[in-house]
């Protein structure tokens, strides 16, 4: 079924966006804009506002103020035809218990216009799903599975998943990134939550990392990919990088310790480095970790007890310098 | 409205509903038999010997009572025939919306393309249909309990039809009341308890309003003032304006109820499955 779709290049688009309960603000002031096509990840720990933002989007919550869009549809009063459009998976999916694997997957798919039963024990298959069980007798990591397959069943134009892999094992979740990968190359646009560093470097294409109910960074993940930090100690003093790499290197020095942050290819500065005095050596792709950890700090009130060094702060900080340096996306 | 939501619906519904509407068949079937068992003559004077309290319960005279239609209408209001009905609008009304958000099912429904007030209407449409049901189940094991003990003839089956409905009009109420308190819930316990404990009290109301002469005002302050099946059955003649009177209050003050919890749910956020 072919939905009118808005002229917008974002499909999905939040100004100031707030949800707040008494005093205490569950999101706040989000303004996102997410391409057609694009795979987006939401980042950040429990209670960042992760979840609040996906609710507002599915229309579950009435935002304090401003607003949020889907297709040019305001996603509380025209929660019907966005749900037309969206196909949702929530972290802590739970089905109908009486109801058996097959039945499930059948009634999600006669209740949405469009959406294909065929296609959806294609994926049951991929997902090696047990379908004449009844959902009560299911693992937790089966039902997951179970409510991909019903989720991804519908030809949606935006697909959110909050935690697709969550309970799933190693081989099934390369498996869903896969199906992440293929909706892309479909032409839809996907919202992926995450804890998992990695799964989200290798399916997204931006990451928005949030704190504290507020969105307080977007990157683009292909710029990360590039990213290199070399780490090494030197048994001589470090001499002036070639003036074709000066520009574009970060470097700071304590003592015999060196830390050089290199935007793009790394082959260009390889012959630099072989001329250095060296002791030792470290070349490590950045990654969204060091990013996302640019943000979220251990400090004394995580509830473990960790608390970051003076010297890790301080790399924090350069990192976090380094990387939103006119690199927002 | 979608056809996967009305089976859905009836499928949830179905065991609970033959049950109890065999429960209510086979107990009103027994009813009747029972007390074709004790002779009317003897019936009367054990009914003499009562206390005048256990008669203001009843709220018939004897002359009305010691009837085999007045002996027979009482199973309309025995606690089985109203713990048949009050299980079957509790378990409906709570499951309704508070149900649903305890399960955690409601995230994944609600995020498919279907309006909040079609997921409450199905509901309430097919809990209605039950409630429906079961005082049928109630009409026919009384009609069958009259052709099997040859009690028949001196008993019309219609006289107990307007009995039915007044059943009927309860479920309904009580349905709707407990659909209500879930759509404000989140919890279907909790819903349950309300619902529980309003029922007592308003019981409480009604029996302090007949054993009390004094305070029969209080019969005004509770639905079950309009729950009177056994006078419907015994006054054919007035029949339709007393069914009005009491049907039409319950059936009103239960689609005020099902409007209200279908402002509340549609407006409502919608919490996280815990």
């Amino acid at each position: 079924m072919a939905l009118p779709q808005s002229n917008s290049a974002g499909i999905v688009e939040t100004l100031s966006l707030t949800k707040r309960y008494g005093d205490v603000a569950a999101l706040n002031g989000c303004s996102l804009q997410i391409e057609r096509g694009e795979v987006y990840g939401l980042l950040g720990p429990n209670g960042s506002g992760k979840t609040t933002l996906i609710r507002l989007l599915m229309g579950f919550l009435r935002p304090t103020s401003g607003s949020a869009q889907i297709d040019g549809l305001d996603c509380y009063r025209d929660s019907v035809a966005v749900h037309q459009r969206v196909a949702y998976l929530p972290g802590d999916a739970r089905l109908f218990p009486q109801m058996r694997g097959r039945e499930v997957l059948k009634f999600f798919c006669d209740v949405r216009p469009g959406a294909s039963f065929r296609r959806a024990l294609d994926l049951a298959e991929r997902l090696q799903l047990e379908l004449s069980r009844k959902v009560s007798m299911l693992s937790t990591g089966m039902r997951q599975k179970l409510a991909l397959a019903a989720v991804l069943a519908a030809e949606t134009p935006l697909v959110i998943l909050d935690e697709p892999t969550a309970n799933l094992d190693p081989n099934v979740r390369s498996e869903v990134l896969s199906l992440v990968r293929e909706a892309r190359q479909a032409g839809r646009t996907v919202i992926f939550s995450s804890h998992v560093m990695d799964e989200s470097e290798q399916a997204c294409d931006r990451v928005g990392i949030m704190r504290r109910g507020e969105l307080v960074h977007v990157q683009r993940v292909a710029d990360v990919r590039r990213q290199h930090r070399i780490r090494a100690r030197l048994t001589g003093p470090l001499p002036g990088a070639p003036r074709e790499l000066a520009a574009q290197l970060t470097i700071s020095a304590s003592g015999e310790d060196v830390t050089i942050y290199t935007p793009g290819e790394l082959s260009p500065l390889l012959g630099w480095l072989a001329t250095l005095p060296l002791a030792e050596v470290k070349v490590e792709p950045l990654g969204l970790r060091a990013i996302y950890d640019s943000f979220h700090p251990l400090d004394g009130d995580n509830g473990f007890g960790d608390r970051e060094s003076d010297a890790q702060r301080d790399e924090r900080e350069r990192v976090l310098q380094w990387a939103t340096q006119g690199r927002s996306a | 409205m979608n056809r996967a939501l009305w089976t859905k619906s009836f499928r949830e519904a179905r065991l609970l509903l033959f049950a109890l509407s065999l429960l209510m068949f086979v107990f009103n079937w027994l009813f009747v038999w029972l007390t074709s068992l004790v002779d009317l003559g003897a019936y009367k004077v054990i009914m003499q010997h009562l206390p005048g309290e256990l008669q203001s319960m009843i709220n018939l005279p004897l002359s009305k009572l010691a009837t085999d239609t007045g002996r027979i209408a009482l199973a309309y209001i025995d606690p089985v025939a109203v713990f048949a009905v009050l299980s079957w609008a509790l378990a409906r009304g709570s499951d309704c919306v508070a149900g649903e958000l305890g399960r955690g099912t409601m995230e994944m429904l609600l995020a498919q393309p279907v309006r909040r007030l079609s997921i409450l209407t199905i509901h309430a449409v097919v809990t209605t249909f039950g409630a429906a049901a079961l005082a049928g189940a109630a009409w026919l094991g009384t009609v069958q309990g009259l052709a099997a003990c040859g009690m028949s003839d001196g008993v019309a089956y219609a006289d107990f039809i307007p009995a039915a409905g007044n059943l009927f009009a309860l479920a309904f109420f009580l349905a709707a009341v407990s659909s209500m308190i879930s759509a404000c819930e989140s919890y279907r316990w909790r819903a349950i308890g309300i619902m529980g404990g309003f029922y007592m009290v308003q019981l409480v109301i009604k029996v302090i309003g007949r054993l009390a002469p004094k305070f029969d005002w209080l019969l005004y302050g509770t639905f079950l003032g309009a729950f009177e099946p056994q006078v419907l059955a015994v006054n054919p003649e007035r029949a339709w304006e007393l069914s009005l009177r009491y049907d039409g209050t319950l059936l009103g003050l239960g689609l005020a109820a099902y409007v209200l919890a279908a402002v509340v749910f549609c407006r409502r956020d919608l919490p996280a499955p815990l």
